[in-house]
């Protein structure tokens, strides 16, 4: 065998690109680990503001144990440990409801708004919809009050996990699971005059024959005012849809249409879940959590508008190397058009604990798009099973997220993680 | 002096396989659920429907007919009784319901639509003083969740007209918080207390305890469940009955009580807590033997004996009973005039140790009775343990004698399943000619195995072939020896982390072949979609109709027309 001996100056070349690499390489740190005596189960996407604080919400946990909505501080001083203040804790009495299910929203004034799965109404028992308003005074206490309880009938039930969508108008957006005319989700609206008193109204009632069924993600809003969303089961192949409904205006009646029915095949996809996100052509991106292969982890896609029904592109199709299953949806670079997401393998079906991913389109219009892996979970160090989409600082590009169990070995109740990425 | 009382003359017969019910009252249907899984035995057999067959329960003319919203998870399988005369009039078949959120509710079992509001409703809690424990209180139970009220199935005695409830409260006096356990006992007419209803199990505050039956070990309220079914046992000298409790937490324990007075008659452990007392239930090498079994530990035969099977702990054979099968015999002190529940024979598995070390529970699956069968060992129990491999490398299964439980590694013999299993209970049912026990294990499919004189099959000689991911606890319906119809519950979501949202699926297997009849997703667009499942769930059968328990209802199935489209 022959060595070849560097010289000084060859090394050195070496090492700058070495250590170019390593300073660019995507690097993950777990920001905080839930534990039993605080809160866990920190579920979906974080919401930052512009001084680099996280908002999120525990699904279990708090001083009541039924759940939390919690503020992550950065440190003063680079390094140091992030520090957690619980805005709120859930009830499980009262008309406040418990559980939340849903990520924030936000609007301008700081009070959050969000979803319960539990609580509410005292006879369904069935969620609803909940405002946090901060403090009057610094140091004061968060004020929590349910906008809407709903009844379990034609009103909906069971709130999606998904984020509500908040107009300018004050007019909040959102989905449940059950509940509405056929018992499989309806599309509602809240509206205020004043952000106090709000009233609910059905704009449909998802599950008549053929139609989509248990709406599941977050409802996008254009800006014609058309409401855009994902059902996880339904359709024309009854393997979920993404529809689109156009309020009534003035000469037309309010429209529910299916820009695209899942499992027409087996490379489509099947159950779509999370946001969709829109380009400036129109087109709409999103995950589906199981099909596009016989192995069932899911796939990114596109759809393109076109009469009479819209076109898919499948993107990518999750492999057990790349995480299986996302459920969280995506994230957009707008500078260069990458995409994020995050895979969980919840049903316990496939091995692996999840991962973050980056979609890159291609050079050439019609080209692949390029996965990279840029982390993969280790259940009991930086936890598993994250099931949102990431939060991208458009500043830094920084990636945050949550991970809803794991992170720490012995926490009987499989805690949780806040996590970022840096240099995706 | 100690006198056994199992061997006594049986004044109670009808406590054993599937009581029977007063006749005459009912339109139609001539079957009482008064226990979980519908006897002592947890044979989980109806054998006297009627109505529902192998060739009408299918998604064109079978499936949800209604639901009724209730308050909190439903863990406890639901009860049924025919024909009852409720205290403010009607004649009702009624189906009862305990939830999370400490609620008994009483409906009406035929119709939602007219009878939209339950016959009875009442709930224990009275917040903020009297509160709902938070499944974050207590040793790694958030998967049960969010809050622990009423886990346990309850048990109904119909010659006084009482369902008993095991309830947990969270409560506060100024700065003081206690963790209550309480006996209830309710008229199944109205919801009124009965006379000394509720007692109090324990109060207590912190990680205290109290000292119950004279055993001289604490019983820590904050920390202990009542998984198991309560269970309704024949005694001599106990005309209704003794009224035995199970329980799982620092320790598993089993107490019986006088059913008319409420009064603790004997308790009995499975962990002194001295071996390791520091240590975490559910974390490998810490269990205490905790009495659960995916809510049917505890079992009783037609004499009174009663059996409990453990999880995972510290065994020492004597006061430390992890990863076995314990026979229990109340026996009568008379120089004391106190009970005792005395462990009278027990078996434990080979792999105790290495169960203890890795938290694979033996105990994790609740028993089968079985019927007498001829042969030498005539008097049978069927029990399965967690996971093949680790520690067991063929099997999972085991069949034990009552006569002679045979000690460590005592079986008579022993089955292989795949996965062994972690939240199921099984089911037997008899062609009159075929003897079938059906079981669900984790990520396997629903087998059959077959039992005669010769003890049970150690392989499966049917099997379904959809899997269910969380194992599943089926029950059967049948007339007598024909139609029978296995049902089962899957849940989707990951059992081993949070839980999670995703609907119940209900499934119904031809019982001769395990061929699928139906399914709740079947049918379009959602029409028969049950709520959010939960563990320990059974498929109660009754007259015709399927009842479903779930995180925010009962769902009613029956033959069509269903109750969307």
């Amino acid at each position: 065998m022959r060595f070849r001996i560097l010289n000084l100056r060859n090394a050195l070349l070496i090492m700058t690109l070495a250590l170019s690499t390593l300073a660019n390489a995507a690097t993950e740190s777990t920001l905080f680990t839930f534990s039993e005596q605080t809160s866990f189960w920190p579920q979906g996407a974080l919401i930052e503001d512009g001084t680099g604080n996280l908002f999120g919400t525990t699904r279990a946990g708090g001083t009541y144990g039924v759940g939390t909505v919690f503020e992550l501080s950065p440190p003063a001083v680079s390094g140091g440990a992030w520090t957690i203040t619980y805005l709120y804790n859930f009830v499980p009495y009262g008309s406040g409801g418990f559980v939340p299910v849903s990520e924030l929203v936000r609007d301008q004034a700081g009070a959050f708004y969000g979803t319960v799965y539990s609580g509410g109404d005292p006879i369904c028992n069935c969620g609803g919809v909940y405002k946090l308003v901060p403090p009057t005074v610094s140091g004061g206490a968060w004020t929590e009050s349910m906008l809407y309880a709903f009844k379990g009938s034609a009103d909906g039930r069971l709130p999606a996990a998904a984020a509500l969508a908040l107009t300018a108008k004050g007019t909040l957006y959102g989905v449940t699971v059950r509940g509405g005319t056929w018992d499989s989700g309806v599309l509602y609206q809240l509206t205020t005059t004043n952000g106090t008193s709000y009233t609910e109204s059905v704009l449909f009632s998802f599950g008549d024959l053929a139609d989509a069924s248990t709406p599941n993600g977050p409802v996008t809003v254009d800006s014609s005012g058309s409401l855009y969303g994902v059902a996880s089961l339904g359709g024309a192949f009854a393997q979920g849809a993404v529809y689109k409904y156009v309020p009534a205006s003035k000469g037309h009646l309010a429209t529910e249409s299916l820009l695209f029915s899942f499992g027409g095949s087996s490379t489509t996809g099947a159950g779509p879940s999370g946001n969709l996100i829109f380009d400036v052509g129109g087109n709409i991106y999103g995950v589906t959590n199981a099909g596009g292969s016989a192995n069932d982890y899911g796939v990114v896609y596109s759809l393109a508008p076109a009469k009479p029904t819209w076109t898919q592109t499948i993107l990518y199709t999750f492999s057990k190397s790349s995480g299986v299953n996302p459920v969280g949806g995506l994230t957009w670079n707008h500078t260069n058009n990458n995409l994020y997401g995050t895979t969980s393998s919840l049903n316990g079906l496939t091995s692996g604990d999840g991962s973050v991913f980056k979609l890159v389109p291609p050079a050439v219009k019609g080209g692949a798009w390029t996965e990279s892996t840029l982390f993969e979970f280790t259940y009991a160090v930086s936890g598993g099973y994250p099931t949102g989409a990431v939060t991208r600082d458009t500043k830094t590009g920084t990636l945050f997220g949550t991970a809803i169990n794991g992170g720490v070995t012995g926490c009987d109740l499989f805690c949780g993680t806040v996590w970022q990425i840096a240099n995706p | 002096m100690y006198r056994s009382l199992t061997l006594a003359i049986i004044l109670l017969s009808t406590f054993a396989f599937s009581q029977k019910t007063p006749q005459g009252l009912a339109p139609t249907g001539t079957v009482n659920v008064l226990t979980r899984q519908n006897d002592n035995q947890h044979t989980a057999q109806n054998l006297q429907e009627t109505i529902l067959t192998p060739t009408n329960v299918n998604s064109g003319s079978f499936g949800k007919v209604f639901s009724y919203p209730v308050d909190g998870q439903v863990y406890a399988e639901p009860l049924y009784v025919q024909n009852l005369t409720m205290a403010h009039g009607g004649v009702h078949n009624v189906v009862f319901v305990a939830t999370e959120y400490d609620s008994i509710y009483a409906f009406d079992a035929d119709s939602e639509a007219s009878n939209p509001n339950p016959l009875w409703h009442v709930n224990f809690l009275n917040p903020p003083t009297v509160a709902p424990v938070p499944c974050s209180q207590g040793s790694g139970i958030c998967q049960l969740f969010p809050v622990v009220g009423i886990t346990s199935t309850p048990v109904i005695n119909l010659a006084t007209n009482t369902i008993y409830a095991v309830v947990r409260t969270q409560e506060t006096s100024g700065t003081t918080v206690n963790w209550v356990v309480r006996l209830h006992a309710l008229d199944i007419t109205s919801g009124a207390e009965k006379t000394g209803s509720p007692a109090t199990i324990c109060s207590a505050t912190g990680n205290a305890g109290c000292v119950l039956g004279g055993t001289g070990a604490q019983f820590g309220p904050h920390h202990q469940q009542s998984r198991p079914g309560l269970l309704l046992v024949p005694e001599a000298g106990f005309p209704q009955g003794v009224l035995v409790i199970g329980f799982s937490g620092d320790s598993g324990w089993v107490l019986a009580f006088d059913p008319t007075s409420l009064k603790l008659l004997a308790s009995f452990y499975t962990d002194d807590e001295k071996a390791h007392s520091t240590k975490t239930p559910g974390i490998p090498g810490e269990g205490h033997s905790g009495i659960w079994a995916a809510g049917g530990a505890v079992v009783a035969d037609t004499t009174g004996n009663i059996y409990a099977i453990t999880g995972d702990g510290f065994w020492d054979g004597t006061i430390n009973w992890g990863d076995s099968l314990v026979k229990l015999v109340l026996t009568f002190n008379s120089t004391t005039g106190t009970y005792s529940l005395v462990p009278a024979d027990y078996f434990t598995t080979s792999d105790q140790a290495c169960r203890y070390a890795h938290g694979l529970d033996y105990g994790s699956a609740g028993p089968l009775i079985l019927p007498p069968q001829g042969g030498s060992t005539p008097n049978l129990i069927f029990t399965t343990g967690k996971q093949v491999g680790t520690c067991e490398t063929t099997f999972a299964g085991y069949v034990i004698n009552r006569d002679n439980m045979g000690h460590t590694g005592g079986q008579v013999s022993t089955m292989s399943l795949p996965n062994g299993g972690a939240e199921q209970s099984p089911a037997y049912w008899s062609t009159g000619t075929t003897q079938y026990i059906y079981n669900g294990g984790d990520a396997d499919a629903l087998r059959a195995f077959t039992v005669s004189s010769a003890g049970v099959s150690t392989s499966p000689v049917l099997a379904s072939t959809h899997l269910f991911d969380s194992g599943t606890s089926p029950a059967v319906s049948a007339n007598g020896t024909t139609n029978g119809i296995v049902w089962a519950l899957e849940r989707l979501d990951d059992p081993d982390h949070q839980p999670g949202f995703q609907p119940a699926v209900l499934h119904a297997f031809n019982a001769t072949n395990l061929s699928e009849l139906y399914n709740s997703s079947q049918a379009a667009s959602g029409r028969d979609t049950a709520g959010p499942s939960v563990k320990f769930q059974v498929p109660m059968i009754a007259n015709g109709k399927v009842y479903v328990g779930t995180q925010t209802e009962l769902d009613v199935y029956g033959l069509c027309p269903c109750a969307q489209k």
